[in-house]
């Protein structure tokens, strides 16, 4: 189906949206691109790893806050400029946890278990309750969706060490956002280059949407099944498209586009810029063919992976090089 | 004085890259860690291992990665995989030696503070308010609860507390919450039973931990420092007295750094601030 098909059917206001890929690589921008043309409100965002959709979705008004570990694009040390403002000004709120604390809460999920346990965050302030945030905002007891606590600190009963563990509640996104390159025609997914946390993420959702650059048969995908991670029964959506994930990157198909991030990111860190930068990207633009049109074939062939690295080598990346 | 043939932070990096053995297996972020893992495999440790938490292990880059799972972090790899098998089997299962991490604070303990804070340091803060906000924990807090850990910070007084203003990854004493209370307990009373921080390498100098307080002294100074100057910049009663100046890097290895491991100024060009 195309993003607007897939956003209207699925996504609905005041959703736990679990958001896959990681940084700079498999955000499914042109999902989320259509949330902001449909007008979704009330988004809490949750993710392994965030990205530049954060920006978008809090710059488009769609968010009410983000469950994470991180604010930021990577790219060495890119904070999302309106995101950590919006953070600081209270009109967004983050909750805190780590990174493998993230990849739990939708492993625990995943499982079907209330929890599971680990011994990050302990002794930090990741569990300290006065920096409790979904208690602060009120949505702890109240909304059934989110765990009674944010964390649960006991004594190991098995070994007589009896070290101090931090159990972690499930998170149950009520729909997961994913690209992979390779899907087949029911829904298996081949995901190719490192996997973040994206099949957590996938087998945590009640609804999953799978962005991919190809649909092939599935008698194709059986052919090396060693290759593929998401059986299609996890998968509620096909939205094929090519360079789904713009401006970020799809390994084996597409490189990152440096010089768009770096506008973008500077648009959305500028009040003079920001409306305008949404205007011409976001809701001016028809629909994805359009938003292709718009960027051009020279600078998309630019972008294309050299299978030799899975990227390409001669991509211009200078807009973050100082 | 010669002239220098180095940067400062070609310095950090050469310092940090001493803490990476042969066949050690090493944890790295973006940036100044990646940077200083792969100094030390084309240089003292070719047998060390990267791992980095988008899903590699042993990656040998043929381009420098602006992120830990972006597509050319992964070249050379030899296991493609996911977070979970890298932060849960191998930084937080032991199956890894040594973390390099970068931090917005770092205190007399070795926690470090990578997430936010009040208006001015020290002041309690609300956390739907916070006065900063920096990236935050990722990668850093998992590492740091299993691992040993050396740190890289730019050598600034407000990053030198005595008490970080919100402990994102733990050192050698850490807090417990009890009733509204806070405790500070060593590292292993709280449920940490491996690693801790070593070291803290900053653009100007580097300190290490007492064996027996388990506080930060100054171990090692830049040329150009000064011990004195340094002890005023940081928040705690610093040790100096063991204080040496740090050799300068050779040549070679700094045309190592420039021409081999980064010769398109990836990240090094990100470090001149």
């Amino acid at each position: 189906m195309s993003p607007a098909e897939a956003v209207k059917t699925f996504i609905k206001n005041g959703q736990i949206i679990a958001s896959g890929g990681f940084t700079i690589t498999r955000k499914s921008y042109a999902i989320y691109y259509e949330m902001l043309r449909q007008g979704i409100k009330g988004i809490k965002l949750c993710h392994v790893t965030p990205g530049g959709p954060d920006e978008l979705l809090a710059a488009g008004g769609c968010l009410a806050g983000i469950t994470g570990c991180y604010v930021g694009d990577e790219l060495v040390q890119v904070i999302h400029p309106y995101c950590s403002r919006q953070i600081k000004q209270g009109n967004i709120w983050h909750e805190d946890y780590s990174h493998y604390s993230m990849i739990l809460r939708f492993k625990a999920a995943a499982m079907g278990l209330p929890f599971l346990p680990t011994h990050s965050q302990v002794g930090s302030d990741l569990i300290n309750p006065e920096y409790d945030v979904e208690r602060k905002v009120g949505l702890r007891g109240k909304d059934s969706r989110f765990p009674l606590e944010k964390f649960h600190v006991m004594k190991d009963p098995f070994w007589p060490v009896h070290q101090k563990v931090c159990l972690l509640p499930a998170l149950i996104p009520d729909v997961t956002v994913i690209h992979a390159q390779i899907v087949g025609e029911k829904g298996t997914a081949r995901i190719m280059g490192p996997l973040g946390g994206d099949v957590e993420e996938a087998y945590a959702g009640k609804k999953v949407i799978l962005t991919c650059d190809q649909v092939v048969p599935e008698d194709y995908m059986s052919k090396d099944p060693n290759a593929n991670q998401i059986p299609h029964h996890i998968i509620d959506a096909i939205v094929p498209l090519p360079y789904a994930c713009h401006p970020v990157s799809s390994y084996m198909n597409y490189d990152y586009d440096a010089a768009f991030l770096r506008e973008f990111h500077t648009a959305m860190g500028d009040d003079s810029r920001r409306d305008k930068w949404l205007q011409e990207w976001v809701y001016e633009i028809k629909d994805h063919w359009h938003y292709l049109e718009k960027l051009g074939s020279e600078r998309l062939s630019k972008l294309r992976a050299n299978p030799a690295y899975a990227y390409n080598p001669d991509n211009d990346r200078s807009a973050y090089m100082n | 004085m010669a002239e220098q043939y180095y940067s400062v932070p070609e310095m950090v990096v050469v310092e940090t890259s001493k803490f990476v053995k042969d066949e050690m297996v090493i944890f790295v972020g973006i940036g100044l860690g990646l940077l200083t893992a792969s100094l030390a495999v084309k240089t003292h440790a070719p047998r060390a291992t990267i791992l980095m938490e988008g899903g590699t292990v042993d990656s040998r880059f043929a381009h420098l990665p602006f992120s830990v799972c972006e597509p050319r972090s992964a070249y050379g790899c030899t296991v493609t995989t996911g977070l979970f098998d890298i932060l849960g089997y191998n930084a937080g299962g032991a199956h890894a030696d040594l973390a390099i991490l970068g931090a917005a604070q770092v205190d007399q303990y070795g926690n470090l503070n990578s997430s936010m804070g009040p208006r001015q340091s020290g002041e309690p803060f609300d956390v739907l308010h916070p006065g900063w906000r920096a990236t935050g924990s990722g990668g850093a807090n998992d590492s740091a609860s299993g691992l040993p850990f050396v740190v890289n910070i730019v050598h600034q007084d407000r990053r030198f507390p005595k008490v970080v203003d919100y402990l994102t990854s733990p050192g050698w004493m850490v807090k417990e919450f009890e009733n509204g209370k806070v405790k500070w307990v060593p590292r292993k009373e709280a449920g940490l039973i491996r690693g801790g921080p070593v070291a803290i390498v900053t653009t100007q100098c580097i300190m290490k931990f007492d064996e027996k307080t388990k506080i930060a002294y100054l171990a090692e100074y830049f040329p150009g420092t000064d011990p004195g100057e340094i002890k005023k910049t940081i928040g705690w009663d610093i040790d100096i007295s063991r204080a040496v100046q740090t050799e300068p890097p050779s040549r070679e290895v700094i045309n190592i750094l420039r021409n081999e491991v980064d010769p398109d100024k990836v990240l090094l060009g990100s470090l001149k601030k």
